[in-house]
């Protein structure tokens, strides 16, 4: 099957100018990447990863400065119509449309661009405009409406000649949070019609919550890839057990018993007023929870909370070691 | 080739919404016409010739600057509300979606010849036409010639964002080469050969041709033979120079994250 994305030692460069005189930049450096059709794949990195100009490479925007790139198995140099034509994609923010043109227009237009005409478009953009819930609105002009609703009709507009691939970048970038959870619902809705999605993000909660597989990017480099839970699983952060107590403060007794139970990396405890709370860094998981609430019960337990490593500690700890 | 020309046509058809949404784009369209027909009138009164090109100058000045205004700071605009990237990235040339995006300003630019005519009407300065089959014609092939030279034009603003600073020379240059105000005869022996090189120059001939006041009394075959030749031959260059920009523009965009 071919894949939906296929990058191979994929390189951009850029000359820029600074006082030192011209510096080459690069912002991608040999990247290789798989995204299987169907998939919903998330690009996370910090400022500067090559997020952007990834995308802007497989819109055909930009030309590689070395390496490839396929989408739906067509080269983005040799045949970028085709690409053009396998492609829908937004970039963040809420420009990229046209504020005097009316919501309906919009998607007529770009409709046009790609070869969606007549009565074939019309259909499609009441379909869409009915899809991102935008349908009371369609006659109005996009100057007027909101940030949110401005995001949904770039996905509406990126949808319309039927792309079998979509690129988001950043798309819930300045929305605020209701705005923001609409979107997901959208991009969630669009990937169980079978469309394969790229999403750049910085979000980790929205990476986990929407991505079947990730990758990780830092200095146009991929530092790891795969399914959200097997990059947490590579995480060296332990797990952390909490305990709250509140009867009689705990002992050196206590902690060094802790401290002595398999899996435990470290024992701190803080005190909070009247209570104490006892936090247990375990590299062995949950694994000695019940041992430690044994060496604690008699200090009254409160509150007993197990915080597994999270995406984002997953991603600190690859991104700044 | 039918989905370009469609294409093309949603191109013209969303300038023309654009353009037409606000009262603004028709003041921007009579502001400089206007303040040259009052000139005209003040500096030559009573002259015919004067007066023809008083009132089909100033005609020809805003239509080529609304048709100007599409081709440079139209896609400037493209380029800050990022709606560029969307143009470049589709399937369709480049080139035939700005096309279409000029030829709807050229529509727009007609709203200059309402305005100075009414105006020219209404204070007696209407010179006398002698052929207005060949003055709809000479206006016309005007704004035919002058969306050529626009599409041309406009691959500098896509290209760079410093085509900015051409602005004003670019549009003042054609009000002086191409003889909308007065005969390129009078222009120095160089200047009036890159004259002759642009098809509006022709075009503006045919329009004087027309009206009392044409100082040389040609025929209007020649001019209109020669102004849609080298409105082809632009469209053509145009045409060849966006695939060379386009290879450029992927080559070199800006970097981002």
């Amino acid at each position: 099957m071919v894949a939906a994305i296929e990058c191979q030692a994929l390189t951009r460069s850029f000359r820029t100018r600074s006082r030192q005189g011209p510096r080459e930049v690069l912002a991608l450096a040999g990247l290789d990447l798989s995204v299987g059709p169907g998939t919903l794949f998330g690009v996370l990195g910090p400022n500067g990863a090559g997020k952007t100009t990834l995308v802007r490479i497989l819109t055909t925007l930009l030309l590689p400065t070395s390496g490839h790139a396929r989408v739906a198995g067509f080269d983005v140099v040799d045949h970028p119509n085709r690409v053009r034509a396998s492609v829908g994609f937004t970039f963040g923010g809420d420009r990229g449309l046209y504020g005097r043109l009316t919501g309906r227009e919009n998607l007529l237009y770009a409709g046009a661009l790609h070869g969606v005409h007549g009565r074939d478009a019309r259909r499609r953009a009441a379909e869409l405009l009915d899809v991102v819930g935008l349908r009371e609105s369609a006659s109005r002009r996009v100057e007027t409406y909101s940030r949110g609703m401005r995001q949904r009709l770039h996905l509406a507009r990126a949808l319309m000649h039927r792309p079998p691939l979509l690129l988001l970048d950043e798309p819930t970038t300045g929305l605020d949070p209701k705005a923001a959870r609409e979107v997901r619902q959208l991009v969630k809705r669009i990937q169980s019609t079978g469309a394969t999605i790229l999403l750049t993000t910085h979000l980790m909660p929205e990476a986990e919550e929407l991505c079947d597989a990730l990758a990780v990017l830092a200095r146009g480099r991929l530092l790891a890839a795969g399914r959200p839970s097997e990059l947490k699983q590579r995480s060296s952060q332990p797990t952390v057990i909490e305990v709250e107590v509140e009867t009689s403060p705990v002992g050196r007794d206590a902690v060094a018993a802790i401290r002595a139970l398999d899996h435990v990396v470290a024992v701190e405890v803080l005190d909070e007023g009247q209570r104490q709370r006892v936090r247990v860094h375990s590299s062995g998981g949950s694994g000695p929870l019940l041992d430690v609430l044994r060496r604690l019960e008699l200090h009254g337990l409160r509150t007993v909370n197990v915080r597994e490593p999270t995406l984002e500690d997953a991603y600190l700890a690859l991104v700044h070691g | 080739m039918a989905s370009w020309l469609r294409a093309g046509l949603w191109a013209t058809r969303a300038q023309l919404r654009q353009a037409t949404v606000s009262a603004g784009t028709f003041a921007g369209v009579a502001i400089a016409p206007l303040s040259i027909l009052i000139i005209g009138a003040f500096m030559l009164p009573g002259s015919p010739a004067g007066m023809a090109r008083g009132v089909f100058g100033s005609t020809l000045v805003g239509m080529w600057s609304t048709v100007f205004l599409a081709a440079s700071l139209d896609i400037s605009r493209e380029r800050t509300q990022e709606t560029l990237p969307l143009i470049i990235s589709a399937p369709v040339p480049t080139a035939v979606v700005l096309i279409g995006k000029i030829l709807g300003n050229a529509l727009v630019s007609f709203a200059a010849v309402a305005v100075v005519f009414t105006v020219a009407v209404l204070a007696g300065l209407f010179p006398l036409v002698v052929d207005a089959p060949l003055l709809v014609s000479g206006l016309v092939l005007f704004a035919v010639s002058s969306a050529t030279v626009g599409l041309l034009v406009s691959v500098a603003y896509v290209v760079t964002r410093a085509a900015t600073g051409l602005g004003n020379a670019l549009e003042m240059g054609v009000w002086v080469l191409c003889g909308l105000l007065y005969p390129v005869s009078i222009l120095p022996g160089p200047v009036e050969a890159l004259a002759r090189a642009l098809p509006m120059t022709w075009s503006a001939r045919v329009v004087y041709a027309a009206v009392q006041g044409a100082e040389d009394g040609e025929r209007a075959g020649t001019p209109v033979a020669l102004s849609l030749a080298l409105a082809a031959a632009t469209t053509l260059a145009a045409i060849l120079l966006y695939r060379l920009a386009e290879r450029r523009w992927r080559a070199a965009a800006e970097p981002h994250d």
